[in-house]
């Protein structure tokens, strides 16, 4: 291979699993760039659907893409829960945001420790039809979980996107949200907000589920891998803009290319050094992001 | 002079909690000393040093408002920079914990200076950020820290190079640094700096409108807080005579520190005390009664005291404890 096809196949890659990053965070967008929520537990919420997918696909012999209304339920379930029981009473008793992160990164911890009582501390993959199976086009070739990866999570991003601007609901919710909309308005208007949040967390959780079963197909699954999503899903979210939907896809295109490049100029697990690194010059030069309203 | 040291009525009431809170510490370990429990000791060590990173913590977030979940990056900072320096150059940890606690302040400026003026929750992100690239660094620049394997410390060390036989006499090292970080606190809390941080956390604005520069303070505050979290690898680096990066600069350590300071109360002298003895009591029956099968189960701990703390007691437990012995003062 020339030069140039090295860096074709390493650039479309990137863009690849950029797409991917970038649904791995739309769930964490929506928690807190519409309601606030700065959710730590978001990995954890993408590592429970990775675990049920593995498990479900497992028993049932079925195609894991084929689980994505069931992980979309499940995610749901959790965000409703999590909203319901955690985050609401909080901000009902006046906890600023460091409270609610300390109660978000409290749940995250819990759901970890949880995963690892129930499934112990083993390093599954899930096999699937989609590994070591290639699409090629031209001289560039591309895993087959990460393609059907991409095409879900451009799916998701935009069918949420047009959930939000169109259906009435979504409205509601971005009406209440306190990027783009004001609260005290909703309520005014008759929009009971303590349930759209509630309905807003449920997205963010069904987004987690969509994620997690994406990611469960070309990544190993273990009750740690909660972190490691959450912090790339930080890293795009705030490199997006709050609240920004094409922020955030071209954000994680960009941290897709950027660990993609720095893995191969600099070797494995320098491209992530080169991600948070970056990360935190943008923070310095941009702290609004690339799109930012926030 | 030497009467007033004794006049135990000249001293001001948080004088006397310190002195209370040595004592709460020192007599149990005296007396499981001279039974022979050596366990109890050892976990009174823990209590003494995770108390110590509370606090050490706590001058950040507590203090200046400035919350950091990164804060395992200065104490496997301060630990390596010390361990290298011994194996390498012969240099006692007794200077080399000045260093490592130097490079750590050194790395909570270079962290602060972009970072500290964002608000709300950025911050706090960058901070995992931060601890992240150090936690990868450390394992990728093996030819100095020896990567994931870590480094050994050679046996037979003598107290002279921080090391001892008896885990008494280690006791008794991690109270005295951290009777030196109470006192250190509580110059802090009456100095000008820590009036300028305690202004400025009440209302940032108001305070940057009577000259104080807030950016500033918190950086001190952030470089102040991890210099000592520095100090305190070091001696658990020396106290356990090894160092690797999965238990010196995971998230859990970080974790744990933010657990004991948020337990006790936040912004308080005492509160890492009171937050360490408990979580460290706690987690020693936990692992006992779950410990072994269910490795790292320990986090549903960790994750349920966090969220109870948060929603049912906001403010700590040493706020409540001083309100009741109030209570009971005034019927007496």
């Amino acid at each position: 291979m020339t030069a140039i096809e090295v860096l074709g196949q390493v650039l479309v890659f990137g863009v690849v699993l950029g797409g991917e990053y970038a649904l791995a965070a739309l769930g964490m967008g929506i928690a807190w760039g519409l309601m606030h929520v700065v959710n730590f537990a978001h990995g954890e919420w993408i590592m429970i659907t990775m675990y049920t997918t593995l498990w479900l696909s497992l028993i049932f012999r079925i195609d894991p893409y084929l689980l994505i209304p069931i992980n979309i339920l499940i995610g749901l379930a959790i965000g409703f829960l999590s909203q319901r029981f955690v985050f609401a009473p909080m901000s009902k008793r006046g906890g600023g945001w460091q409270q609610t992160i300390l109660a978000t990164f409290g749940l995250s911890m819990l759901m970890t420790g949880l995963a690892q009582a129930l499934w112990g501390q083993t390093i599954y993959t899930l096999p699937n039809p989609y590994v070591g199976t290639y699409l090629r086009i031209g001289f560039i070739s591309i895993p087959e979980a990460h393609m059907f990866g991409f095409v879900i999570s451009l799916v998701t991003i935009l069918g949420i996107y047009f959930f939000l601007k169109k259906t009435l609901i979504g409205k509601a919710i971005l009406g209440t949200s306190e990027v783009m909309g004001d609260e005290e308005a909703a309520k005014l208007m008759g929009i009971k907000t303590s349930n759209i949040k509630v309905l807003a967390l449920g997205l963010s959780g069904a987004a987690a589920g969509i994620a997690g079963t994406v990611i469960s197909t070309f990544y190993y699954i273990n009750p740690g891998v909660g972190i490691t999503w959450a912090a790339l899903a930080f890293v795009i979210v705030i490199l997006g803009g709050l609240g920004s939907f094409s922020g955030l896809f071209v954000s994680g295109m960009i941290i897709g290319v950027l660990e993609a490049v720095g893995n191969m100029l600099l070797g494995q697990a320098y491209g992530l050094v080169l991600v948070y690194a970056v990360f935190l010059f943008v923070l310095y030069v941009r702290p609004k992001g690339l799109k930012g309203r926030a | 002079m030497r009467a007033r040291a004794l006049n135990l009525k000249r001293l001001n009431s948080k004088q006397l909690e310190i002195i209370i809170a040595i004592f709460v510490l020192l007599i149990p370990a005296l007396a499981f000393r001279l039974i022979g429990l050596n366990y109890a000791v050892y976990l009174l060590v823990l209590v003494a040093l995770w108390a110590f990173l509370g606090q050490a913590w706590n001058i950040c977030y507590g203090y200046a408002g400035v919350l950091s979940f990164g804060h395992a990056a200065f104490f496997g900072l301060g630990a390596y920079v010390s361990t290298i320096l011994f194996l390498n150059y012969g240099l006692t940890p007794w200077i080399g914990m000045l260093i490592g606690g130097g490079f750590a302040a050194l790395l909570g400026l270079f962290v602060g200076i972009p970072t500290i003026r964002l608000r709300g929750a950025y911050f706090a992100l960058s901070t995992i950020a931060m601890a992240e690239i150090v936690r990868l660094l450390v394992l990728k620049l093996d030819f100095i820290t020896a990567g994931a394997s870590g480094l050994l410390l050679p046996a037979n060390l003598s107290p002279l190079q921080l090391y001892f036989k008896d885990t008494f006499y280690w006791f008794l090292a991690t109270l005295a640094i951290l009777v030196a970080l109470l006192i250190f606190s509580y110059k802090l809390e009456k100095s000008k700096l820590g009036k300028a941080l305690r202004a400025m956390k009440e209302n940032e604005t108001a305070a940057a409108s009577l000259g104080i520069y807030p950016l500033k303070y918190k950086i001190i505050a952030l470089m102040i807080s991890a210099f000592f979290t520095g100090i305190g690898g070091v001696f658990y680096a020396q106290y356990l005579g090894y160092i690797r990066p999965d238990f010196m600069l995971i998230p859990t350590l970080s974790d744990e520190i933010l657990i004991v300071a948020i337990l006790g109360g936040v912004g308080t002298l005492l509160g890492a005390v009171v937050g360490s003895l408990i979580f460290i009591v706690l987690r020693s029956v936990f692992l006992g009664l779950f410990g072994g099968g269910m490795m790292g189960s320990y986090l549903i701990l960790y994750g349920a005291l966090t969220i109870v703390v948060v929603m049912f007691l906001p403010e700590g437990i040493y706020p409540r404890l001083r309100k009741v012995v109030a209570r009971i003062r005034s019927k007496t």
